[in-house]
């Protein structure tokens, strides 16, 4: 038998071409892969409205001003954020009106302790963030660019119109990161304000002075996730920096707008009673002792979710040195019942406001003053 | 055709080969505790199991395929033997060590790249040395079938010893010293002259390993204070105190902490207040975590309860506080301990709900209680109006389209086996099944609550309303309404495919997208590509005239065939018998023991040619549509080892008949081995993570017979060049 013309009667050149012809129709297998894989890349009804805070640069790049990254961009470049282009030498937001999540949660969710008890907030946020939190308990949105979501077309106009719809004196920027869409943000503040409707901010504070200043003038509260009192845990577990947040806080209690800071407290990490009394001691110094402080129970997340929960004496310990160091409104948060959950009058310590969870069981205070001592209770009470 | 005349051999053939024995033996030991002490560090899952397992194959190729290039001295092989125990020692402190080397904290997620780089790198470390240990046996021996049978005797041997023996009794850090230091008896034995040295060595260093393997455990947890740790059966349990909280982790997943009743809640009471309250609850897990002291809430409960892990329950008793072990004691509660899917099976008893509360489907033990043939069999068991209920993982402010479609996938299985199901959204989702309507309306579930006069903490009405507001329930349907809903079976575990994607999402990286696009590629090109490839491969001939290219390629399908046929065999078996520790170890001892049963019998062969070997070949094509054509039916128990004993058993016979073909087979004995290695990794690296789920057992096997009648068709067309 000749050894070149095996007994198939197949021949090189035949294998060949008809392994190429087998190989183009396979072909479209892969091609759909590569293209499944990049679908991502598709831009999908993003916004293309001018950011304000930001200044040119030669040759069609821009910084940014909007918070402290201060991100230097070229043409076609995002920041940090994700949610803010680079087109041609003028910056973009990208979510303007692009909400990713409606909801409506209780105002003691946020948490806002001093504003408006029992109501309903509608929430409202879009995709992206300036920092990256390891617990992030929205990071389905904040670390997704806004190609990543499903965002719906949710203008200024229709979110103060949503928020009477449902009966909600206040809307909630939160979730993700309203730093990020910030000319969202303060457009539907200026629209709200017009109807009546309060407008709260959630944010973790890393925005620059003249921004926050502005935003002072539209909205009535903010809250602050002060996420821990050493540089060293902000740049290993939140990619930020703390002093641009504490600068944030000085800006805000003295503008007067309302304020209340958040401490989540995580196992190990942030718990340290000297670095929390530090903190205290900065903020009665800073801020003043009317500030409400909340201590709140982590919930293993995202990328620490095997991290175990604090533990509830660690938050009472904690709450326990703030109180002693004099500031007059501490509480814990999450966890349902717990005496931190409720407001105290600070000079003759009459219960005030009786919390459980997001119930509030009794509500005695009038007209912003204790009952029983008429000390004034700070907050926005109606 | 060339043939190999072992008239002379016959009596050499046999002969007791104890370098190979003890290769064998401690490939095995070390892969079992490999892989235990692996899945104790990252996130388990089929996914990352399949990177291990196809690290080991791969770097077990590569060894072999180097030693037979490079040719080592001979003398190395002591020395080679002795290095993998050690080299394994210092595999688990690199574990352990791995988060300080990552700045990651003690239960800190990680991807599935740094995983695979983990699961690559430290089986190199051991399966190297032992892929070209191999070689330098056979040439010592001077047959590598030889070799391939003793070493399939001494693994079935080393297997049986160290699932039967060792894991049991102690820890997996403690089992490898002993296991080393039994190879060290093994290498004193088998080796003379200064070669006993390497034995001291071995010995000393697995005592020191010994002695620091508590400290590195406490280590890899600190800040956070272990109290206890215990290598069981079914992984590593983890005690950690957090103040006045007690935490009980398995294999690094939090399975509770203690006090905090807020999973328990709602793993309860979403289920119990739809028809305001149960007489008789089966609760499958979970209940150590609070679930049973909930259950117990309601007047005139009753409770059977499982859990599968008896370190679970040993460990609870000895930690929790007295309230909760209340719980566990009172006379309501019967403990069941076993497999939860097989309880209820076995069992006639009618419940009024039953209850889940278990890790997310992410592997094929755990997936079995997310499938439409378990949720038929719970629907069997309960009475009229009776509630399934679950919970998984979900995220409270945004679904995106990975977690959609793995939510929407739950339920429509759910909806496979109920006329009525609903769904809680919220941080975790929590899913409820019945033949009655159900209700998720917080007015009517607060009055329920009211009426028994229950005390929650987390699930008070405030929260509830929160939880179920209408825009938050509007929000979930339309996510569960967009995703990609599919039907997770037994056959077809869609389920964790999907944790895998949504592990991967966490992490942004190349990973989510690969899967993500992988899963969204239509189906049959995931079977045809592949298939395809690997069939235009055989067809060879026409390129690669050479006789050894054609049996090293059919030496790589028969190891891409006996690995995955073996995977899906032991993925069937626990589907349908559970995961019952005691019966897996003889599971995995049949197959090699039939792989050394395979190779005795090659090695008897009068005629080790190129019709044995395509006889052989269309065995294993019969066997494989055998496997295939009766998966419709539930085979009895003892089929199973069977069915391993003969894909081993032609495994090791083909290796012997391939070997033989081979002529460069004398100059590089280990190049047979490692294309059966190489087809072997093949298979391992993507079947159980991403073919079966995404294909199902019925369409591989399909595809298996499909490439082997290629494989037999490219042996018969070629057989003249044989």
């Amino acid at each position: 038998m000749d050894a070149r013309r095996p007994l198939t009667g197949m021949n090189r050149r035949r294998f060949l071409r008809t392994a190429a012809g087998t190989g183009a129709a396979l072909a479209s297998g892969p091609a759909a892969l590569f293209q499944n894989l990049y679908a991502f890349q598709a831009t999908a009804n993003l916004s293309h409205v001018e950011a304000r805070y930001y200044r040119k640069l030669p040759d069609r790049e821009i910084e940014c001003q909007l918070c402290p990254r201060k991100c230097r961009l070229g043409d076609k470049e995002r920041g940090y954020c994700g949610v803010r282009e680079n087109d041609g030498g003028r910056y973009y937001t990208l979510v303007y009106g692009k909400a990713c999540t409606r909801a409506v949660d209780p105002i003691e969710k946020k948490p806002f302790f001093h504003v408006l008890p029992g109501t309903a907030a509608l929430s409202v946020a879009t995709a992206g963030c300036n920092v990256s939190c390891k617990f992030c308990q929205n990071w389905e949105i904040s670390q997704s660019r806004p190609e990543q979501v499903t965002h719906v077309d949710f203008p200024p106009r229709d979110v103060a119109a949503a928020a009477e719809a449902n009966r909600c004196p206040s809307i909630a920027f939160t979730y993700s990161e309203p730093t990020v869409f910030y000319e969202y943000m303060f457009d539907t503040a200026v629209e709200a304000g017009r109807r009546g409707v309060r407008s709260l901010v959630v944010s973790g504070g890393h925005i620059n002075p003249e921004p926050l200043e502005a935003l002072t003038k539209v909205v009535d509260a903010i809250k602050i996730d002060l996420k821990a009192f050493t540089p060293e845990f902000y740049k290993t577990w939140v990619k930020g920096d703390l002093a641009p947040v504490l600068e944030a806080i000085k800006l805000i209690a003295r503008r007067k707008t309302w304020l209340e800071i958040v401490y989540l407290v995580i196992p190990t990490l942030n718990d340290d009673p000297d670095d929390v009394r530090r903190m205290v001691r900065w903020i009665l110094k800073e801020v003043g002792p009317a500030v409400p402080l909340h201590f709140t129970r982590f919930m293993p997340m995202y990328l620490v979710k095997n991290l175990p929960p604090t533990p509830i004496s660690t938050l009472r310990a904690l709450r326990k040195i703030a109180l002693e160091e004099g500031l007059a409104y501490v509480y814990t948060g999450n966890i349902p019942g717990d005496e931190g959950e409720n407001t105290w009058c600070p000079s003759c310590k009459t219960l005030l406001i009786r919390r459980n969870g997001f119930a509030i069981e009794a509500n005695a205070i009038k007209g912003g003053m204790c009952p029983s001592c008429r000390t004034p209770v700070p907050g926005i009470w109606a | 055709m060339p043939e190999l005349s072992n008239a002379g051999s016959r009596n050499l053939g046999l002969r007791f080969a104890p370098p190979a024995f003890l290769l064998g033996a401690l490939a095995a030991a070390m892969q079992i505790l490999l892989l235990r002490e692996f899945a104790a560090h990252f996130p388990a899952s089929e996914l990352t199991l399949g990177f291990v397992l196809a690290g080991w194959l791969f770097w077990g190729a590569i060894g072999s395929a180097a030693a037979s290039r490079f040719r080592p001295a001979e003398a190395a092989l002591p020395r080679l033997l002795a290095a993998v125990p050690v080299l394994a020692a210092a595999a688990f402190l690199a574990l352990r060590g791995a988060r300080f080397a990552l700045g990651l904290q003690p239960g800190e997620l990680t991807g599935a790249g740094t995983a695979a780089l983990f699961a690559f790198g430290l089986t190199a470390a051991v399966s190297l040395p032992l892929g070209a240990a191999f070689v330098l046996a056979a040439r010592r021996e001077g047959s590598a079938s030889r070799v391939y049978l003793w070493e399939a005797a001494g693994a079935a041997a080393g297997g049986i010893a160290t699932a039967a023996a060792l894991v049991p009794w102690m820890s997996n850090g403690r089992a490898l010293a002993v296991a080393g230091a039994a190879a060290a008896a093994g290498l004193h034995a088998a080796f003379s002259g200064r070669r006993k040295r390497a034995a001291a060595i071995v010995v000393l260093a697995m005592l020191a390993f010994a002695l620091v393997d508590g400290p590195s455990l406490r280590l890899y947890w600190r800040p956070f204070e272990l109290v206890r740790t215990s290598d069981g059966l079914y992984g590593r349990i983890s005690v950690l105190r957090t103040e006045e909280q007690i935490n009980l982790y398995a294999d690094g997943f939090r399975l509770y902490s203690c006090p905090d009743r807020s999973g328990a809640e709602e793993a309860v009471h979403f289920a119990l207040l739809q028809r305001g309250g149960a007489r008789r609850v089966l609760l499958i897990g979970g209940g150590i975590g609070g679930g049973l002291g909930e259950i117990l809430k309601y007047p005139g409960v009753e409770v059977d309860y499982v859990e599968l892990d008896p370190e679970v329950l040993r460990l609870s008793e000895e930690f929790l506080p007295a309230p909760e072990r209340a719980a566990l004691r009172d006379v309501r509660v019967r403990t069941h301990l076993g497999d939860g899917r097989a309880f209820l099976e076995s069992s006639r008893a009618v419940y009024d709900a039953v209850l889940l509360d278990l890790p997310e489907p992410a592997t094929a033990p755990v997936n079995r209680f997310y499938t439409v043939e378990f949720f038929r069999s719970a629907a069997a068991h309960l009475a009229e109006g009776g509630v399934l209920s679950f919970r998984v993982p979900a995220a409270e402010n945004y679904i995106g389209p990975e977690l959609a479609a793995f939510l929407a996938t739950m339920r429509a299985t759910l909806a496979a086996a109920f006329p009525e199901t609903a769904v809680v959204p919220g941080d975790t989702a929590v899913f409820l099944a019945s033949t009655a309507p159900l209700t998720l309306d917080p007015g009517i579930l607060d009055g329920r609550m009211a009426d028994i006069g229950l005390r929650v903490t987390y699930t008070q009405p405030a929260q509830i309303a929160a939880r179920l507001h209408p825009l938050r329930r509007e929000a979930l349907a339309r996510a569960l309404a967009s995703g990609r809903a599919e039907i997770n079976t037994d056959f077809r575990p869609v389920s964790y495919y999907f944790q895998s994607v949504l592990w991967s999402s966490a992490f942004r990286g190349g990973a989510a997208r690969i899967l993500a696009a992988l899963g969204s590629l239509p189906r049959p090109w995931l079977l045809v590509l592949p298939l395809a490839l690997v069939v235009l491969l055989l067809a060879a001939p026409v390129l690669r005239p050479r006789a050894p290219a054609r049996i090293l390629s059919a030496a790589a399908l028969m190891g891409l065939t006996t690995m995955s046929a073996e995977l899906l065999v032991l993925i069937r078996f626990q589907t349908l018998y559970g995961v019952v520790y005691g019966r897996l170890a003889p599971l995995l001892a049949a197959f090699m023991i039939g792989l050394a049963a395979g190779a005795f019998r090659g090695e008897r062969r009068s005629r080790r040619g190129a019709a044995a070997l395509i006889g052989l070949q269309a065995t294993l094509l019969g066997l494989v549509l055998v496997l295939g054509f009766t998966l419709a039916v539930r085979p009895p128990a003892a089929a199973f080892p069977s069915a391993l004993f003969l894909l081993g058993f032609l495994g090791g016979d083909f290796f012997i008949v391939a070997a033989a073909l081979v002529p460069a087979a004398a100059a590089r004995p280990g190049s047979v081995y490692a294309a059966d290695l190489a087809g072997s990794c093949v298979g391992a690296v993507a079947l159980s993570a991403i073919l079966l789920p995404l294909a199902g057992l019925p369409a591989l096997f399909a595809g298996l017979s499909v490439l082997n009648a290629a494989g037999l068709l490219a042996l018969v067309v070629g057989r003249k060049r044989l």
